[in-house]
């Protein structure tokens, strides 16, 4: 352990995996902090520049769009009322108050130390507990990794959307795309509709890029976004200081723990735990009346938590093959596209990759720390863009990332034709994230389901007889009934009250 | 509206995703072979599509027959809502055309006058900017992004048949 957490220095501290990090960092904080801009998308767009750097830097330089996204969201949620990333939205409720009070740059200071201490903690729970989960994910068979992704996918499904059967289907569709391509175990060519480009399956970025940004350019498009004008903030006057998160620690430490915790269950994310960790700092607060109206401390749980998530987020992702998150799914596919599989394996394999990222993560944080507090003067005039120069921008880069990735236009084909896909999924309310995990787990799915009934002669009660299996699936199929079982539950009790 | 009408409107995701999932379960037969000799404990390369093919049939169907029941209840207590957000879907397909476009002409153009097409037409859909703004993104997107993954990452887009 200690050897890879030395490697892991002596890479990230080389000077030009520092320039990613500033860079990476960058990229992000400009992506989180314009509304409509998610830090998926950033991640997205990155990748295919990645290809050409060593695992090692491509991971570093997508950790800092990450952390640096996940913190910029604040930015435009306090300035203008308008959360940057779905996870800020908690943010703006208190932010928002403050800047039309003058007090702008208190919320921003506040937001950006929560984030920062988030980022930090969750990246030492990342280094602690990613190594304990990956030993005992060693003891995982074909019919364990099989229940296991059944049972993430299941969850994912289940908290990503508003239904669980449109969460479903879209996972389905994910593993019907991944199944596209030769068969991994006899060789036989699927859905390739006679078309050479689909032989070797559907481009996993290229979908990503469809997915998620060519659909959202035609979702703002569609809707005719115009960035809001804010009101003149107070960053030109002051400075950030640390004092004002001090009488907040305890609820920083307290909303990143939150973070963390919810960032480790596959499916949930940043959003989630904000909410969360913003209730609970309420319901603790000397000052619960503050809340909604101006709070520091709203601000500093929301961002806390938000960013709490982060690293925690990629400890099913690396241990256990599972992405918490959209985010963590394209970590994943960045690692497959790499040569490197995920799994307990990888820290046996790549123990000296592992420690890099976790390694990057700090440094990210560090980074993003003070790169907030350098550009947060520019912040005012960054999330004044108007759409109608910006999405053309986004436009061209979602091109070039496509046709960079196989170095012909049947990318940007693809990746266009997911556009529609992904914009059809948005204006029928089907979430998208479950079909993206899907596609990045279908073949470890499937192989992981064949390789268990190869072994048990055909009988899937090999899935039933293993008591891990069992548990999985038990698991399932509690997580999947509950709310229902639930919701019933309180409707009869209502009504019985009622009568 | 004709309650058919209602009926297609309220269900035309799950009908469209019913009618993917009987494609791909019938076309399975032809798009994917089997090679008896590694047809192993009867699982091959058709067990997963064919499971996911008619999970998605299934899904799609409890889908509809649920959304009918959920009709049934709120048709007596609904109103004429207005939609809160009107989407412009002609904007959405000409920038989808205008992306289309630029995949058919980018090989005889090359990347820089397409890209300038491109940036130029959807800027005009957008709407609400200069004439100097369109000329300013339309460059600086085409030639600096040509020149920069050629000298940086040694991509090269590309420069068209016509000119090339």
């Amino acid at each position: 352990m200690f050897e890879n957490f030395l490697y892991a220095i002596s890479v990230v501290f080389l000077w030009e995996n520092i320039v990613l990090i500033i860079v990476g960092t960058a990229i992000g904080m400009v992506f989180g902090a314009l509304p409509g801009l998610t830090v998926t998308l950033a991640v997205t767009l990155v990748l295919p520049f990645t290809f050409d750097l060593s695992p090692e830097s491509g991971i570093i330089l997508l950790t800092g769009v990450y952390c640096s996204g996940t913190y910029a969201g604040s930015i435009s949620a306090i300035l203008i009322n308008t959360p940057g990333t779905p996870s800020s939205a908690a943010t703006a409720w208190d932010g928002y108050p403050l800047t039309q009070k003058g007090r702008s740059l208190e919320a921003l200071s506040v937001g950006l130390h929560a984030s920062v201490i988030g980022g930090l903690i969750s990246a030492v729970a990342l280094i602690f507990f990613a190594p304990m989960l990956a030993k005992t994910a060693l003891a995982f068979g074909p019919p364990e990794r099989f229940a296991l992704t059944f049972f993430g996918l299941t969850i994912i499904a289940r908290v990503s959307g508003v239904s669980l059967s449109k969460g479903l289907i879209s996972a389905l569709f994910g593993l019907l795309i991944a199944s596209v391509g030769v068969d991994p175990i006899m060789g036989v060519p699927r859905f390739s509709f006679n078309t050479f480009y689909l032989y070797g399956g559907v481009g996993m970025i290229e979908v990503f890029i469809g997915i998620f940004a060519i659909a959202e350019i035609f979702n703002q498009i569609g809707k005719r976004a115009v960035m809001a004008q804010h009101s003149k903030s107070d960053s030109q006057t002051k400075t950030i200081r640390w004092k004002e998160i001090v009488p907040h620690y305890w609820t920083v430490v307290k909303s990143s723990v939150i973070g963390i915790i919810i960032g480790v269950v596959p499916g949930t994310g940043g959003s989630i735990a904000s909410f969360i960790a913003y209730d609970e700092a309420k319901r603790s607060s000397k000052e619960p009346e503050l809340f909604g109206k101006g709070s520091l401390e709203g601000i500093a749980a929301a961002e806390s938590a938000n960013n709490g998530v982060t690293a925690a987020t990629l400890i099913p992702t690396l241990t256990l093959g599972i992405p918490g998150n959209t985010v963590a799914a394209i970590f994943l596919g960045a690692l497959l596209i790499h040569g490197l599989t995920p799994g307990p394996q990888l820290f046996v394999n790549q123990g000296g990759l592992m420690y890099t990222i976790m390694v990057s993560f700090i440094m990210a944080n560090i980074v993003m720390y003070f790169q907030g507090r350098l550009a947060l003067k520019w912040f005012d005039k960054i999330v004044n863009i108007p759409s109608s120069i910006l999405l053309p921008i986004i436009l061209t880069m979602c091109l070039v990332g496509a046709y960079t990735i196989s170095n012909s236009l049947n990318g940007v084909i693809v990746a266009l034709i997911f556009g529609c896909v992904g914009y059809a999924m948005i204006k029928f309310e089907y979430p998208s994230a479950p079909m993206v995990i899907a596609i990045i787990l279908g073949g470890m799915v499937e192989e992981s389901m064949r390789q268990s009934l190869i072994l048990s002669d055909g009988s899937p009660m090999i899935f039933l007889t293993r008591p891990l299996s069992l548990a999985f699936f038990v698991l399932t199929i509690f997580v999947t009934f509950s709310p229902m079982v639930i919701k019933q539950w309180k409707k009869r009790r209502n009504g019985g009250g009622q009568a | 509206m004709t309650s058919s009408g209602v009926f297609l409107r309220g269900n035309v995701s799950s009908i469209t995703t019913l009618l993917i999932g009987l494609f791909f379960f019938l076309s399975i037969p032809s798009q994917i072979g089997i090679s008896e000799s590694t047809d192993l404990s009867g699982v091959n390369s058709r067990t997963m599509p064919y499971l996911i093919a008619s999970a998605i049939i299934l899904l799609s169907l409890y889908t509809i027959v649920s959304n009918i029941f959920a009709n049934r209840k709120v048709e007596t207590v609904k109103s004429n809502d207005e939609p809160n957000e009107i989407t412009s879907y002609g904007r959405v397909f000409l920038a989808f055309v205008a992306i289309a476009l630029w995949i058919v002409i980018v090989p005889y153009l090359g990347f820089n006058i397409t890209t300038i097409m491109l940036v130029t037409t959807i800027m005009i859909i957008i709407g609400k900017c200069r004439w100097w703004q369109i000329a300013i993104v339309a460059l600086a997107l085409s030639f600096p992004i040509n020149y920069l993954l050629a000298a940086v990452l040694k991509v090269y887009l590309p420069s068209g048949s016509v000119f090339g």
